[in-house]
């Protein structure tokens, strides 16, 4: 549980932070929050030779709103997000979400950019930012990019992001009406499945519908069959149970939390759960 | 532990065979393959940089191709030895034609031991898939530069 000797340095803006980063030698692994890093280091499975701490630049924190655009820093913690009150008013999913990730100590430190970054194939914000269709804005050497968060995430811990860049915000519009469902882990509360429903309604009809499943792949993902299903339907309860009936996933993780089938079918459960709490937002 | 998928190759299935079989694509396809060294015939010894996401190492191993049954059918037998652990397997790889393309399909039997092997339970499935498609992406570019090369001679 002793990680490997690193050196460790502190940047105190974006530009610094991607110029230690390009200088370094050997595995220099930017550091936010630490709680998906550290863990690995302590394990071993991690051995950076340099930290580059993050957390402390200024400007990457916090939660804003401008036009019904919604705006979060890179560095703004789970518990944060939590009790936010932009976000308790516009886009009560993300709290709700946020509130559900680990324990207290994980959601003091934890930043939604690393859980971004990182994209552990269990963790809940994916799936959120996926369902409300968010940009994931990017620093780097060469300036600055925006990637949609539908595709961000292409497999185990795999994102569009470069060696040395830097997520810097992630921004959506504020959803009408969006709710986060999750089986979570009983020990580490990550996600076995977790679905995230973003849904417009107009006369009871529904006219658009994203939704997004975490903790079922190997990464976060749209359920497009699921989102037809719904498109024009009234969002009653065999509408919802035909739509989640459509919630097929493709490479479905097994592991000791649950088999294939198990998962398959709690990603079934877990999708009619938030959709039904989406649609009485 | 079992892992078992399937791949399709745009390119033939003789092709791919050649590919699949040969030295030098096989050390192209490797991720970070930096040694790569015939030790007894069919039988390589290798230094590569595998790893999934944040988890990466420098793993020397051993390769062994066995039981060819030519353009079909060959069993691949690997053993490797890296800071975060070790581990073995044996996979059977099945070749049969999809359209134009090829249609693989592997059963692989593996063990991993140290740190991967106590802690990774939860993502070993999804990790040895991950780098099998990793390998195989790897490998059809290396046929197509190939095949692209000795077209324009
Ligand atoms: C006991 C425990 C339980 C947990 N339970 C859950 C859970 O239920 N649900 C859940 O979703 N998560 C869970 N987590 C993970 C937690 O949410 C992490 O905090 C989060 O995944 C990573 O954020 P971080 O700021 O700690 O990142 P760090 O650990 O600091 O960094 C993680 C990775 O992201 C990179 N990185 C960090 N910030 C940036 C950035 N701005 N730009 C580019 N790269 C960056 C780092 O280089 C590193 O590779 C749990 C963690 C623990 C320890």
């Amino acid at each position: 549980m002793i990680p490997s000797a690193f050196d460790y340095q502190r940047a105190g803006s974006i530009a610094e932070a991607i110029a230690l980063k390009q200088g370094a030698e050997g595995d220099a692994r930017f550091i936010a929050g630490g709680h998906s890093l550290i863990p690995l280091m302590k394990l071993r499975l991690a051995e950076p030779s340099l930290l580059i701490d993050i957390s402390g630049i200024p400007g990457l924190s916090g939660v804003s709103e401008d036009g019904g655009r919604v705006s979060i820093g890179a560095l703004t913690t789970h518990a944060e997000l939590e009790s936010d009150s932009v976000l308790l008013a516009s886009a009560p999913v993300v709290a709700e979400a946020a509130g559900e990730i680990g324990d207290q100590q994980v959601r003091n430190r934890g930043t939604i950019g690393g859980s971004l970054a990182h994209a552990d194939p269990a963790s809940d914000l994916p799936a959120v930012v996926v369902a409300l269709d968010a940009s994931i804005h990017i620093a780097g050497a060469g300036g600055e990019r925006t990637v949609a968060a539908g595709d961000f995430f292409s497999g185990l811990f795999e994102v569009d992001l470069a060696e040395d860049e830097l997520i810097t915000s992630v921004s959506f519009d504020a959803p009408s009406q969006a709710a986060y469902a999750k089986l979570r882990h009983p020990a580490s509360h990550f996600a076995i499945v977790g679905v995230a429903a973003s849904l417009t309604v107009e006369g009871g009809v529904c006219t658009g519908a994203r939704v997004a499943v975490t903790g079922a792949s190997t990464h976060a993902q749209r359920l497009g069959a699921v989102e037809e299903a719904l498109t024009g339907s009234s969002l009653d309860d065999d509408a919802i149970a035909a739509a989640s009936a459509a919630a097929d996933v493709d490479d479905v993780n097994a592991d000791l939390a649950g088999s294939e089938e198990y998962r398959q079918a709690m990603t079934r459960v877990f999708t009619g759960r938030a959709i039904a709490a989406a649609a009485a937002r | 532990m079992r892992v078992d998928g399937e791949h399709r190759f745009d390119l033939s299935r003789s092709v791919m065979w050649e590919h699949l079989l040969n030295p030098e694509s096989l050390q192209g396809a490797i991720p970070g393959c930096t040694a790569f060294e015939e030790v007894a015939p069919e039988t390589w010894e290798l230094t590569a940089q595998v790893g999934v996401g944040p988890v990466r190492g420098t793993f020397t191993g051993r390769v062994e191709l066995r039981d060819r049954e030519p353009e079909s059918r060959y069993t691949l037998i690997a053993s490797g030895q890296g800071r975060p652990g070790g581990g073995q397997g044996e996979a059977v790889i099945n070749l049969t034609d999809d359209g134009d393309g090829t249609h693989l399909r592997y059963e692989a039997d593996v063990t991993v031991r140290g740190a991967i092997a106590r802690v990774g339970g939860r993502l070993l499935t999804a990790s040895a898939r991950t780098m099998a498609r990793q390998f195989f992406d790897a490998i059809e570019k290396e046929a197509k530069t190939a095949t692209e090369r000795s077209a324009a001679r």
